[in-house]
C-alpha cells in the first residue's frame, strides 16, 4: 500500500439500528432497548484508481457500509473522508462529492424504475447535476453512455423489462457513470447474473476503471470474483473488519481464522470430488453478538481471552491489518 | 454402470402456444443409485424444467411433448396421477431453492414433518414424531427434539434448508431432485449443505439430480455433470472429464468465464453474445451464432449428443469431423 493521499477513507465508522420493541411493551414487559451494531468501528482507506474488495456473509454489514458511504443513510459514528476532507454525504451540503460518489446495486430488476425509459433513468443524473444543459444534449450524452457500456443508443428509448439481467446491469452502470463519478460503490453487482454474463459485466467494469481512472469499493460474497477485481481485500464479520490485506497476501496467507476458513470453503473447480471441510456453525445474530471476539464460538483457536476481550485491528508487518488475539500473540 | 435409477429418454417439453415452442428438446440423461448428477446452464437453459418434468410438476402452458421418463424400471411420465402422487414425495422428493417458501409458515416444523412422514410411512403419531426428531438430527440440527416445536421463521436460512432436506428425506426417497438448493445461502453455509447432501447420498444410496448454475458446487458435489444450452444437451460426462477438458465450445466458454483465485487475469474470457430466445433458435446448432469455431455445416445441421472417449457425450460437429 502506498502512502499517497487516499481518495476515500473511513475512520471508526459505525452504524447502529434501534430495533427495540415499542416503549409501552418495554415498560410493561421490562424489556431493555435492543440495538444492532450493523457496523462497528470500521476503518480503511482506498487509494485513487484502486479497488478495495469487501467480503463477508449475510448480515456482516457489507451493504450497510455501502449505504453509509453513498450517503443513503447517515452513520451513527465515525468519519468518512473524501480526498482528505471529512464529508457527510447524508446531508445535502456536498453536491460535488455526491456527484463523484455513485453506486451500482445488486438487483438490476429492483434498481431501475420500471416506469421510466432507460433514457429517463440514465439521463436523470445528467439533468439533476446540470451536466446536460438541454434535453437534446441529455439525449446525446445518454446515447454515448449506452455505447460506452456496450448497448446501442437506440436502446435508450426502451423500458427495463425489455432487457435481460446482464443488460440491465449495464444500464445501471451507465446511470452510475452519467455524473462522471470518481468513486463507484458496487454492492454485489454480479450476484444476480449467470457466470457468462458476470464475466462480461466484470470486464466492462475493469475497462471503465482503466479508461476513467475510477476508484472502486467492490462488495461481494463471492471470493473468486473479489480476488479477480480487487487490489486489496477486506473481510467483515458481524459488523467488524477482521482483516484487510493486499489481495495476493490475503489469498496466499490469510491470517484471521475466519478468513482462512472462508477461503477453504470456496467451491472451486480445482477441488473436484472433494467437498471442502465446511466451517462449523453459523454467523451469530447481530442482536446478540458473542462477547469478546465475535468469531470465538466458531473459531478452532479461541481461548479464554478471545471470549472476554474484543481484539482491535493491528497492523501486519507486510501491510494490512488483522483483528485477532491469536495472530497478535503469535499463536496462529 | 448398474441399471439406472432414473432414465430420461429423448425428453421434450414445449410451451403450448399457437406455434408451440420447444423448451426442452431431446434430452437424454441417466442416473445410477448413489450418484449425484449435476445439471448446469444459464437461466432459461431448461434446468428447472427438467426437474419439474421428472416430478411431473409441469404446469400449463408447459407440457411434455415427447420422450419417456423411467424411474427404477417403471415408466412414470404416462402413469396415472393417482399413482404418481404415491411416488412423489415418497420415492422421488424435491428440494427447492428458497426454504422460506418451501415451508408452511403457520405450522411448526414438527407438524410438517410428522404429517409428511405419516403420509408416506405406516407409523402412528408417536413413532412419526420420533422419526421426525431423528431426521432433524440426521441433517445436523442441534437439540432436534425441541426444534420440532419451532416455526420456520425461528430458523436461520441454513437451518431452514436443513429442515427442507429433512422433509424431503421423510418418505425415505430413492431419488432427490434438488433445484438450486444452496443458491440462497452464504458460502460457509452452502459448503455445509453440499457436504450434507453428499454424505446422505453416500449413506442412503439415493440418486440426486443437483440443478445449479454454480460450477464450483458441481465440482465439489457431483459425479457426473450435464451442460444444458437453450433446452438442449450440449455435453454430459464425468465431472473431472467435463471440467478439466470440456469439449463443447459452450462448456469451454462457460468454464473459462469463471474467475479463479490467484489467476490474476486482466480480463475474463467471455462468450460473445447471449443465449438465443427459444422462439428464435437458429436452424442448426443453437450455439452456432456465438461459437468461435463455427463451420458452415453447424449453421444448418443440428448436432446430436454422441458418445466420445472418457464416457463423455458431446453434441458438436467439431467432434464429429475429427
Amino acid at each position: 500500500m502506498t502512502t499517497e493521499q487516499p481518495l476515500v477513507s473511513v475512520e471508526n465508522l459505525s452504524r447502529r439500528f434501534d430495533v427495540s420493541p415499542p416503549w409501552i411493551t418495554r415498560k410493561l414487559a421490562r424489556q431493555p432497548r435492543r440495538i444492532v451494531r450493523a457496523l462497528d468501528d470500521v476503518s480503511f482507506a482506498i487509494q485513487p484508481k484502486r479497488t478495495l474488495g469487501l467480503v463477508g456473509e449475510s448480515g456482516c454489514g457489507k451493504s450497510t457500509l455501502a449505504r453509509c458511504l453513498a450517503g443513503l443513510m447517515p452513520p451513527s459514528g465515525g468519519v468518512m473522508r473524501y480526498a482528505g476532507r471529512p464529508v457527510d454525504l447524508a446531508t445535502k451540503n456536498e453536491p460535488k462529492v455526491r456527484r463523484a460518489v455513485q453506486m451500482v446495486f445488486q438487483d438490476p430488476y429492483a434498481s431501475l424504475n420500471p416506469r421510466w425509459s432507460v433514457e429517463e433513468s440514465v439521463g436523470d443524473p445528467l439533468l439533476a447535476f446540470g451536466l446536460a444543459k438541454s434535453r437534446a444534449e441529455m439525449r446525446e450524452m445518454v446515447g454515448a453512455l449506452m455505447v460506452e457500456v456496450g448497448l446501442s443508443p437506440k436502446d435508450a428509448r426502451k423500458y427495463p423489462h425489455q432487457f435481460s439481467g446482464g443488460q440491465r446491469q449495464r444500464i445501471a452502470v451507465a446511470r452510475a457513470l452519467a455524473s462522471r463519478p470518481e468513486f463507484l460503490i458496487c454492492d454485489e453487482p454480479t450476484s444476480a447474473l449467470d457466470v457468462s454474463v458476470q464475466a462480461a459485466v466484470l470486464n466492462l467494469m475493469r475497462r471503465l476503471q482503466d479508461e476513467y481512472g475510477l476508484t472502486y469499493l467492490f462488495i461481494s460474497h463471492n471470493l473468486t470474483v473479489v480476488d479477480h477485481m480487487s487490489d486489496d481485500v477486506g473481510v467483515m464479520y458481524l459488523g467488524r473488519l477482521v482483516e484487510l490485506q493486499p489481495t495476493e497476501s490475503l489469498f496466499d496467507a490469510p491470517r484471521h481464522p475466519y478468513t482462512q476458513l472462508l477461503i477453504q470453503t470456496v467451491p472451486s473447480l480445482d477441488t473436484i470430488g472433494r467437498a471442502s471441510a465446511p466451517l462449523k456453525g453459523e454467523v451469530p445474530s447481530p442482536l446478540n453478538p458473542p462477547s469478546g471476539c465475535a468469531f470465538n464460538p466458531r473459531c478452532p483457536f479461541a481461548n479464554e481471552r478471545c471470549r472476554i476481550e474484543r481484539p482491535e485491528a493491528t497492523a501486519l508487518p507486510g501491510g494490512g491489518v488483522v483483528a485477532c488475539h491469536g495472530v497478535q500473540e503469535g499463536r496462529i | 454402470m448398474s441399471a439406472p435409477l432414473l432414465d430420461i429418454r429423448d425428453l421434450s417439453v414445449e410451451l403450448a402456444r399457437t406455434a408451440p415452442l420447444k423448451v426442452l428438446d431431446g434430452i437424454n440423461l441417466q442416473l445410477a443409485p448413489g450418484e449425484i448428477l449435476g445439471v448446469v446452464g444459464e437461466s432459461g437453459a431448461g434446468k428447472s424444467v427438467t426437474g419439474a418434468a421428472v416430478m411431473r410438476l409441469l404446469t400449463r402452458p408447459l407440457r411434455q411433448s415427447g420422450g419417456e421418463i423411467w424411474f427404477d424400471g417403471t415408466r412414470i411420465d404416462t402413469m396415472p396421477e393417482a399413482r404418481m402422487q404415491k411416488l412423489r414425495g415418497k420415492e422421488i422428493a424435491m428440494i427447492f431453492q428458497d426454504p422460506l417458501t418451501a415451508l408452511n409458515p403457520v405450522f411448526t416444523v414438527g407438524q410438517q414433518l410428522i404429517q409428511t412422514i405419516r403420509q408416506h410411512l405406516p407409523l402412528d403419531h408417536a413413532a412419526a414424531r420420533a422419526r421426525a426428531a431423528d431426521l432433524l438430527r440426521e441433517v445436523g440440527i442441534p437439540s432436534a427434539e425441541e426444534r420440532l416445536e419451532n416455526y420456520p421463521h425461528e430458523f436461520s436460512g441454513g437451518m431452514r434448508q436443513r429442515v427442507v432436506i429433512a422433509l424431503a428425506l421423510a418418505g425415505e426417497p430413492r431419488l432427490i431432485i434438488a433445484d438450486e438448493p444452496t443458491t440462497a445461502l452464504d458460502v460457509s453455509i452452502q459448503a455445509q449443505i453440499i457436504a450434507l447432501l453428499v454424505e446422505l447420498t453416500r449413506t442412503r444410496g439415493m440418486g440426486v439430480v443437483l440443478i445449479t448454475h454454480d460450477m464450483g458446487v458441481i465440482a465439489e458435489a457431483c459425479d457426473r455433470v450435464a451442460v444444458l444450452y437453450a433446452g438442449r444437451l450440449a455435453e454430459v460426462g464425468p465431472v473431472r472429464e467435463v471440467l478439466t477438458a470440456p469439449r463443447h465450445p459452450y462448456s469451454r466458454g462457460l468454464i473459462a468465464a469463471i474467475p479463479r483465485v490467484g489467476a490474476r487475469l486482466a480480463m475474463l474470457p467471455q462468450i460473445p453474445g447471449t443465449m438465443p430466445r427459444i422462439d428464435a433458435l437458429p436452424p442448426g446448432c443453437a450455439f452456432a451464432p456465438r461459437c468461435p469455431f463455427v463451420m458452415e455445416h453447424c449453421k444448418t445441421h443440428r448436432p446430436e449428443a454422441t458418445p466420445r472417449a472418457g464416457g463423455v457425450q458431446v453434441a458438436c460437429w467439431l467432434e464429429e469431423g475429427q
